[in-house]
């Protein structure tokens, strides 16, 4: 009996400790490469403490989409201004995540003037996004990160953060490829309805669920007052779309108008701004064409009148 | 609770440890803490159906005291049908119900005449159709006078929910295990790093095989309508993956489990994707299943030892009554009626004992005649799966007849690298270890002790890396 206890004791001391070797050694070789907001769909890989950006993005797809390769150059070079883009594509982040990621940041000291919440209606009826495990999986271990996570109350938590840990030993991780360059060039050829409807089955996975809606809503709220005690003045804007309004776009647009009410948020509706398929590489994401319009001719402006 | 579950995690170093170390001076308080903790293990899920347990088990232990006492063919084999009627009669009602309802009134409907029945809603108490067929085969074995009826209520109590094996098997024999709860347990440090090894060998198959063929699986099931043929073939392959995963993964996981706490249980599966006809197919998998049917039924019906129309009829009972065990949906009884159909050429060649020893026994790798018989048997015990899996009848029509659409030719359209991966090792491993009693018994490497831990350590680091620790409970719960 002893000596089975003493292997069992033995095992589960070793096996934890040669695991979070390997985990950290793994995490360390891709967090010496050299990364930017352009080429990684993780956030920790490239911001370092101690930084001030004038705006950073905040949300799904549709915020990361600023900043994919060639785009964020882009838009700094048009608005004249640095930009820090921590929005998560991919249906692995909600509204919890992106205020945790937020928090992160503001702890390591980072300064942000402006942050633009790109608030997909999708996004706001989502809570399978708050309960993804795989969240954090495009991020190097970091300690402070393990640690501020575990403080903070979170759906899925242990799951997330076995998911986190573990996918640094998968072969994903190793590749770390960003999003593809010749998706974000391609074009839309034309508007496919069936291919909308698909699309809304998928971005609506929780359906329209109104519960849901008011606790994302109260987390957004959440992230406002944050933003606040730390000196950044939030928008909101809606993304354009080529279809224009998704489901679920008034209640987003008068809740926006609600947080314009009770905090200094502004918010800017640019659903319908964008019609053109040859801005888009599919029927919500602009391409980088898209992204070049937009932000000459609608954020730009937005700018100017803030 | 779980086997893969952190609940479970704790729960059965607790009871190692209480049961060695503190309960172990008394083999009758031993057996009462092991009542207890499989009490437990089971009100985790839901108490009040621990009535049910007990019911069954004071009805069969009452029963076989009464078929010792009583020497009356007549008055014995009233007490063995109080037996079947009480415990049949609890799967009847719990189970098979509504099932019954609902057919009578389809039926009624087919002919014109629309009756309205009640139905009632009733969970299925998990493991239902595993302890009542575990403590049924205590009251016939008695009535057979194949076993000594036992006067020990703690032991019977203990035998018929001992925790490993209460909600899915292995469906144990009182003839097998109900002695062993008679015994002084010692510990057996042998026995026990088996049974570390093989709950390991049984979590891979679980959470690593299984839990990722299981998200692929339900998204082609449920949408098979709007996928290509070959998609539906990869979906259909991954289920007989993710099933025997599963069910194979908590047999070891059971089994597993038991040898810790001293006691030996029946091997539940044998390797049976490597079997070579259906026959050999079917003494491969759950075999603690068919050979209570093959006792209990079979042999009973006459078996092989009749007329060439009985055995058909007697294999055709045998299946259909298996394939409904598994659920109240006229899909499982299509299911056992279709192995049926598969076993019968076996039957009429007398072919069907033809594959009883290890394929490609003593060689590395399988003639290219044996790797044939392999892939048709799986061929056709995948195609019997959609049966299993699917919804209604008519989605397995649907899907079979979307499967062998020209589309079949089509590129499939989902990603598989990972599942691909981890199967190959699986099927790899499996095939090097199909001797033996689970795929992580290395008796020939016992001296190596560094490579026995390198191998460990790797199983454990996929597993922690590769496995879905989402709480997905094993299909057979539900059975």
């Amino acid at each position: 009996m002893k000596k089975f206890i003493y292997k069992i004791l033995l095992i589960s001391i070793l096996f934890p400790l040669l695991f979070v070797l390997l985990v950290l050694l793994s995490s360390s070789y891709i967090d010496n490469k050299e990364f930017n907001n352009a080429n990684t769909e993780s956030n920790l890989l490239f911001i370092q403490s101690d930084m001030s950006y004038d705006i950073a993005f905040m949300g799904i797809s549709h915020a990361r989409n600023f900043s994919r390769y060639g785009n964020k150059l882009i838009m700094e070079k048009i608005l004249g201004k640095s930009i820090l883009n921590i929005g998560k594509g991919n249906g692995k982040c909600g509204v919890d995540g992106q205020l945790f990621y937020l928090k992160y940041f503001y702890s390591k000291n980072i300064n942000i003037d402006t942050i633009i919440y790109v608030l997909s209606p999708p996004l706001l009826y989502a809570d399978y996004l708050n309960r993804a495990s795989n969240t954090f999986n495009d991020e190097p271990v970091r300690w402070d990160f393990i640690s501020l996570y575990l403080k903070t109350i979170s759906k899925n938590k242990y799951q997330r953060l076995l998911s986190y840990i573990s996918s640094k030993l998968k072969p994903g991780w190793f590749l770390q490829y960003g999003f593809p360059e010749e998706r974000l060039k391609s074009k839309l050829n034309k508007i496919d309805t069936a291919a909308i409807n698909e699309g809304f089955n998928l971005a609506y996975l929780d359906g329209l669920n109104e519960n849901i809606f008011d606790d994302n809503c109260e987390t957004i709220e959440k992230t406002i007052q944050l933003a606040e005690q730390n000196n950044s003045k939030l928008i909101f804007i809606i993304p354009p779309a080529v279809f224009g309004k998704w489901p679920g776009h008034d209640r987003t647009l008068s809740f926006c108008k609600k947080m314009n009410e009770l905090y200094t948020t502004d918010y800017y509706d640019f659903s319908e701004s964008i019609k053109q398929p040859k801005f888009y590489f599919d029927h919500h994401h602009l391409n980088s064409e898209g992204v070049k319009y937009f932000t000459k001719h609608y954020l730009f402006s937005l700018f100017e009148a803030n | 609770m779980l086997f893969n579950s952190i609940e479970f995690a704790i729960f059965l170093p607790l009871v190692f440890v209480l049961y060695w170390f503190v309960v172990n001076k008394n083999l009758k308080i031993q057996n009462l803490f092991l009542i207890i903790a499989s009490y437990v293990f089971y009100a985790w899920w839901d108490w009040r159906f621990l009535s049910l347990i007990i019911f069954s088990s004071s009805v069969d232990f009452l029963v076989g005291l009464q078929l010792g006492k009583e020497n009356s063919p007549q008055r014995r084999k009233l007490f063995l049908l109080t037996s079947i009627i009480a415990n049949l009669g609890l799967l009847a009602f719990f189970k098979y119900f509504n099932f019954f309802v609902n057919s009578f009134s389809e039926a009624f409907t087919f002919f014109g005449f629309h009756i309205s029945v009640a139905r009632l809603s009733i969970i299925l108490p998990v493991g239902i159709s595993f302890y009542t067929f575990q403590t049924l085969s205590y009251t016939i074995d008695v009535y057979r006078r194949k076993l000594e009826p036992t006067k020990s209520i703690v032991s019977f109590f203990a035998f018929v929910s001992f925790f490993p094996q209460l909600v899915a098997g292995p469906i144990e024999r009182a003839t097998n295990l109900l002695h062993q709860f008679f015994k002084p347990r010692r510990f057996n440090y042998s026995q026990a790093t088996d049974g570390m090894r093989q709950i390991l060998w049984g979590l891979f198959a679980k959470v690593v095989i299984a839990d990722n063929c299981a998200p692929l699986v339900n998204d082609i099931f449920s949408n098979y309508d709007t996928y290509p043929g070959s998609t539906l073939a990869i979906g259909a392959v991954l289920f007989a993956f993710q099933i025997y995963g599963d069910f194979s993964g908590y047999s070891n996981i059971a089994i597993g489990t038991a040898k810790l706490f001293g006691f030996s249980l029946m091997q539940n599966f044998a390797y049976p994707y490597f079997s070579r006809d259906i026959a050999e197919f079917w003494r491969r998998w759950h075999i603690s299943l068919s050979t209570w049917f093959r006792d209990y039924v079979y042999i009973p019906l006459g078996g092989s030892r009749t007329s060439l129309e009985k055995q058909i009829r007697n294999v055709f009972v045998i299946f259909v009554v298996s394939g409904f065990w598994h659920g109240a949906n006229w899909t499982f009884i299509a299911w056992g009626f279709i192995n049926a159909v598969y076993f019968l050429p076996l039957l009429l060649l007398k072919r069907n004992r033809r594959n009883t020893n290890i394929v490609a026994e003593n060689r590395l790798f399988p003639s290219i005649y044996e790797f044939i018989q392999m892939s048709f048997t799986f061929f056709l015990s995948t195609l019997a799966f959609v049966f299993f899996r699917s919804e209604s009848i008519s989605d397995a029509f649907s899907f079979i007849s979307h499967l062998f659409s020209s589309s079949l030719f089509d590129l499939p359209q989902v990603r598989l690298t990972k599942q691909i991966s981890l199967l190959l090792l699986f099927v790899i491993i499996e095939w090097l270890q199909r001797d033996k009693k689970h795929a992580l018994e290395f008796k020939s490497l016992l001296n190596h002790r560094y490579l026995r831990w390198v191998i460990y350590f790797s199983v454990m680091l996929i597993l922690f890396v590769f496995g879905n620790f989402n709480k997905t409970e094993f299909i057979y719960f539900a059975f």
